[in-house]
């Protein structure tokens, strides 16, 4: 919100600066984003009268005016605009004034020759002076503002003339408080808080009840409350100068003076108040009420509703007059000639207004206000208030009419505890008496008949109503810089959620596995697409889908970390990166798989994936291994997950799609993907070359056992062996039938060469190196051949000819 | 005693120990040491002659020829490192490694700085007891809003830019989490539901996610909730968490700040600013000449959200508070732009020494 600090300084004698003000609102919960210095940046600008305006012979859209600007003197000025006439009083920048300037970067004048002629100057407009945000053409000021004999202060400095410096604070209203949305509502806070006095603007009384207006309320939950005076024998001047520089202070537009009444006192105190014209309605059928279904509403906007069955129109016999809370209506507002006016000042549910704005996207400041709560009590201050500013400015005949309102409503109260109020905020220096005089600043109220006092909330406040809400508006009051400090107490907590705490741990164990193979982690946000997933995802699998997405290409969120992995590999390769090893850890999305929490609305499982995308470049380095990259790939992941149990999970084979692989060369994991990607689904993702790529269910993952123990200390003999074998035979199976024989004395088996000749013959030489080793004596030479003879004839045996062979 | 044998001992010795000297090789030192020391060598020699003398001569003189095998035997051993390791070095010198090329390039792996961050701030606050908790990203819309006494309809709904998702399985409005506060929501109704006892102290670390993308916002971003629940924590014990946390977290010199402020789900309600990390206070651009940077969202649990988890709050009080890791992260690391931490790119992600 904006608030002008002069405006401020009318309700309270504040002696400091617009910073020290600043810094007591930030104390008090109202922080600011800046305070804005209006016409601190304008020097020599001074009132200026247009004397002639011709245009200008080379530039159709170009004026050229002479505006005098004092005694004699007349300057030659080109203009740009075309909203100013000769006769117009106008705020002229000379030869070497200073300006804001539309972008507020600060400009000084300069003779300057436009087109030919020229120009001693510019007249400038109110967003060039850093005054208004908008303005249609130049700032032509009306001789009303200026005040008497205009003619006379030509020449004179704009700045002092009008008044024009003020600070607006930018403040940042918390959404409970609709009670500060104002001047006063600010102003009360600094008041409580520096105990300074509050003074009120004037007010005029009306006479009620008065049989010329009956309103009548539907319902009590939806309005809480509603006064409507009748104004006759309204005669207006125009705003003065003073009210339109308060409403440019809120940013708000001067839009006739009735208006601008209407927004002043909203300004001011608060409290929207809505004027009708009363000619165009009928004062004694006003009936605020639901709308119904079919009706339709014009807004002073222009736009014309189709009203909702909840929205709440203030209406007369004719139909829905206006939109509560949120506008007015076009047949019924107030005009040039309006003459009597029906003054509404009314409380309604906050809720209805909040959907009523919301669901026609209509939002303005009084539905700004309402949402956020205001109160039911003193709406006669409003409506008086108004009644003020319209005697000021030209006056009326009568004033008189009806309020009615919820006699049921109270103030909210609560019961004094001290006790509890020491442990929640900390020891409180202030007696129990201190503190009630504080809160009386607030407008607070005590009541004090029984042994325990009742604490009554201030009139204005909407949302508070427990011990709580009394305890913060001490602490406030105080000063939060000055509740009880403690020292650090810790504690044991008794309860904690188990969900996801064993899959957190092993996921950071494999992360950093994976990084020590040089993998770098990415995170990405949820968000995906049917159409990133297609390749790697099972169609089956249903999505969960957003509402409202935020980027309409990325309505879902991921079933599975790779698409957006893959995706970011190729766009990491697009950027010249290198060593792209990229892994992810995180949740992913479904419907139908276990969800990692015990209670959880849809299915989230975690998993982990990586990609390894090897560039040209990066195989051009020095000394770079000649093994094929899928078995550093496949030996990368067979470390990492060697320490690690599987579980298999259907829900997880079905959900990627394996066709998305190489179809021969896949790695086989339980609980996981692997392998290398399909040239079909490389170019899907506009990946060149080779890639590889792994996604894990971490729930599937078990962390083995781990032991430590010595080795043998008797010695191993190694031997080879070297098969001829068939290609339809898988060296895995080789591997399996030397394990199939359970030989206590081999320690273990590598593969240790795999020749082939050319690509086209039946078979390849396959090697491996067998270990035999005793834990408990030295094994002789003559008995380790005897096991190795015996071992490869059962593998052979195995495989009969031609499959198999010794080489 | 002096005689022909010990002056013919002197020579003797002397011309060995000049021959070990001079040596220039290993086998050429080893040749000498088989004249002198081998079985049929020079010393042997002498040895030899000592039948022939008197038993006094016999004596001295075996006793001058075992220590002169000594010497040279010493000698010569010494002499040997010498010219091996001399002899090594020449080789090793012609060696044609070029050891001035670079190692072979290794793309360090590493963790994402969003994730080190959010462990750091997760370890700190292990070490002031709070257990780390987790929860649901698609959260339902009553543990997100409605249980923290967020209002239906009500204003301070808008705080937090929501998104929604479409609920296939039941007619409940499902969220994806605005923050972490509905895990608070989850452990004080499992508490209450296994009748676990108090204290609860607990964080909640973990993606969130709002309607909004720039600079400083991320549609998905990370919070750490804390909580603490039992009879007489306070306003006073939630500052000191806050400190204990920022200071270790930030450097010991870090000052906090506790503004008023509000959330439906505390009262009293507290913003934290602290000290600016980079003009330590005294005013800069980053901190808006304010010397202050807001930090976290902190109060006392509100008592609509124990009754809506099944607690009395007459007999139970705690506090919350709430921090926003990317911004933490952007202090700490100096990075200026939020998207950058989710472009992924390589070479960002791995970092460089500053």
């Amino acid at each position: 919100m904006k608030l002008s600090f002069r405006a401020l300084k009318k309700f309270i004698d504040f002696a400091g600066s617009a910073e020290e003000c600043a810094d007591v609102l930030a104390g008090l919960g109202f922080p600011n984003d800046g305070i804005h210095r209006r016409a601190e940046n304008i020097r020599g600008v001074v009132l200026g009268r247009i004397v002639e305006k011709k245009s200008h012979p080379e530039a159709d859209r170009l004026s050229l005016l002479q505006v005098r600007v004092g005694g004699e003197q007349i300057l030659p000025i080109v203009c740009g605009a075309s909203n100013m006439k000769v006769g117009d009083y106008v705020a002229l920048a000379g030869v070497d004034a200073e300006i804001p300037g539309a972008d507020g970067q600060g400009m000084k004048l300069r003779r300057a020759k436009i087109r030919g002629e020229i120009s001693e100057g510019m007249c400038c407009s109110e967003i060039e002076l850093g005054l208004s945000q908008e303005s249609e053409g130049i700032w032509i000021l009306s001789p009303d503002d200026i005040g008497p004999h205009p003619d006379e202060k030509l020449g004179q400095d704009i700045v002092e003339l009008l008044d024009l410096r003020d600070e607006i604070f930018e403040i940042d209203v918390t959404p409970n408080r609709g009670d500060a949305l104002s001047v006063r509502g600010i102003a009360r806070e600094i008041a409580a808080k520096l105990k300074l006095k509050m003074r009120m603007p004037m007010t005029v009384r009306w006479k009620q009840p008065h049989s010329s207006v009956k309103p009548s309320i539907e319902s009590f939950k939806d309005v809480y409350g509603f006064s409507a005076c009748l104004v006759t024998d309204v005669k207006m001047l125009d705003s003065p100068w003073p009210w339109k520089q308060f409403l440019a202070s809120c940013s708000q537009r001067s839009l006739g003076t009735l208006i601008d009444i209407s927004n002043i006192v909203m300004f001011e105190l608060g409290h929207p108040v809505h004027f009708f014209d009363a000619d165009r309605v009928d004062p004694l059928s006003i009936h605020i009420r639901r709308a119904r279904l079919g009706e339709r509403l014009t807004l002073l906007n222009g736009r014309t509703l189709e009203l909702h069955p909840e929205d709440l129109v203030v209406a007369d016999h004719s139909g829905p007059l206006s939109l509560a809370g949120v506008m007015g209506g076009k047949a019924s507002s107030v005009s040039q000639g309006t003459t009597r006016v029906l003054i509404e000042v009314a409380a309604f549910n906050p809720s209805l207004i909040r959907e009523t704005a919301r669901r026609h996207d209509l939002h303005s400041e009084s539905s700004y206000r309402f949402e956020r709560g205001l109160t039911a009590f003193r709406l006669d201050e409003s409506l008086e208030r108004a009644l003020a500013l319209l005697q000021e400015r030209g006056g009326f005949e009568l004033a008189q009419g009806t309020k009615i309102f919820d006699r049921d409503l109270e103030r909210p109260s609560c019961l004094w505890d001290r006790k509890k109020v020491d442990s929640k905020l900390g020891r409180i220096l202030w007696s129990d008496a201190e503190i009630f005089d504080q809160l009386r600043l607030l407008e607070y109220e005590l009541v004090t008949r029984s042994n325990v006092p009742q604490i009554i909330f201030p009139w204005y406040r909407t949302d508070a109503q427990q011990l709580e809400d009394v305890m913060e508006d001490i602490a406030r009051l105080m000063g939060y810089e000055n509740l009880e400090r403690k020292n650090l107490e810790t504690r044991e907590s008794v309860a904690v959620l188990d969900d996801l705490r064993a899959i957190q741990k092993l996921g950071n164990e494999l992360l950093n596995d994976f990084n020590s193979f040089g993998f770098v982690e990415c995170i990405h946000p949820s968000f995906s697409s049917l159409d990133l997933e297609k390749f790697l995802i099972n169609t089956q699998a249903p999505s969960l889908e957003l509402i409202n997405p935020i980027h309409a290409e990325k309505p879902v969120l991921r079933r599975a970390i790779l698409p957006q992995l893959m995706e970011r590999a190729g766009w990491n390769a697009d950027r010249g990166e290198e060593e792209i090893k990229l892994v992810e850890m995180g949740p992913v999305f479904s419907w139908n798989s276990k969800s990692v929490y015990q209670n959880s609305p849809s299915a989230e499982a975690w998993h982990l994936a990586c990609v390894w995308y090897p560039r040209a470049q990066d195989a051009k380095r020095l000394w770079r291994s000649s093994v094929d990259p899928f078995f550093e790939f496949k030996g990368w992941l067979e470390s990492i997950f060697a320490g690690w149990s599987q579980t298999a999970a259907d829900s997880f084979s079905d959900l990627l799609n394996k066709e998305s692989l190489n179809p021969k060369r896949r790695i086989q994991f339980s609980a996981g993907f692997a392998g290398e990607l399909h040239p079909l689904t490389m170019d899907f993702f506009g990946l060149k070359g080779r890639c590889f790529v792994a996604e894990f269910d971490l729930a599937l993952l078990t962390k083995k056992s781990w032991r430590y123990e010595l080795g043998s200390s008797f010695p191993a003999i190694d031997l080879d062996v070297s098969f001829s074998v068939d290609r339809s035979i898988a060296v895995e199976a080789l591997f399996e039938s030397f394990k199939a024989q359970n030989e206590k004395h081999l320690k273990w088996i590598r593969l240790y060469d795999i020749y082939e000749k050319d690509r086209d013959s039946n078979s390849r030489a396959v090697t491996f190196m067998l270990r035999y080793q005793s834990d408990d004596a030295t094994l002789e030479m003559t008995k380790v051949r005897e096991i190795h003879e015996a071992l490869i004839s059962a593998v052979l045996k195995r495989f009969p000819a031609p499959q198999l062979a010794l080489r | 005693m002096e005689s022909s044998g010990s002056s013919h001992f002197q020579e003797l010795r002397s011309e060995l120990i000049r021959r070990i000297q001079n040596c220039q090789s290993t086998k050429d030192l080893q040749d000498i040491r088989i004249e002198a020391l081998g079985k049929k060598g020079i010393i042997s020699g002498v040895l030899a002659g000592l039948k022939d003398l008197s038993p006094d001569e016999k004596r001295d003189t075996g006793r001058l020829a075992n220590e002169l095998k000594v010497e040279i035997d010493g000698l010569i051993e010494e002499t040997l490192k010498k010219l091996r390791l001399k002899e090594i070095n020449e080789t090793l010198n012609k060696d044609p490694l070029d050891a001035s090329a670079p190692g072979v390039f290794f793309g360090r792996g590493a963790k994402h700085p969003i994730r080190l961050v959010l462990s750091e701030a997760v370890q700190i606050l292990e070490r002031a007891g709070l257990e780390a908790c987790y929860g649901p990203e698609v959260e339902w819309e009553d543990f997100c809003f409605d249980r923290l006494n967020f209002k239906k309809a009500h204003a301070a709904r808008d705080m937090q830019a929501t998104f929604f998702a479409k609920n296939t399985r039941d007619s409940q409005s499902l969220v994806l989490r605005t923050h972490t506060s509905p895990v608070q929501v989850r452990v004080l109704m499992d508490a209450k539901k296994r009748n676990l006892g108090l204290p609860i102290r607990i964080q909640a670390p973990g993606r969130v996610y709002r309607v909004d993308d720039d600079a400083t916002h991320s549609p998905m971003f990370h919070q750490i909730e804390g909580l603490a629940v039992d009879q007489h924590s306070s306003m006073g014990d939630l500052r000191a968490v806050i400190d204990f946390f920022c200071r270790k977290f930030f450097g010991e010199s870090t000052k906090l700040r506790f503004r008023p402020s509000y959330f439906p789900f505390t009262e009293p309600s507290a913003e934290v600013d602290i000290s600016c990390v980079f003009c330590k206070g005294r005013g800069c651009k980053v901190c808006k000449q304010s010397g202050w940077l807001e930090i976290a969202g902190a109060g006392m649990v509100h008592p609509e959200v124990f009754r809506a988890c099944d607690w009395n709050p007459d007999e139970v009080q705690g506090w919350a508070f709430g921090v926003g890791v990317e911004r933490m992260a952007m202090l700490k690391l100096g990075v200026p732009d939020l998207r950058l931490f989710y472009d992924n790119q390589v070479s960002f992600l791995r970092g460089r020494p500053a």
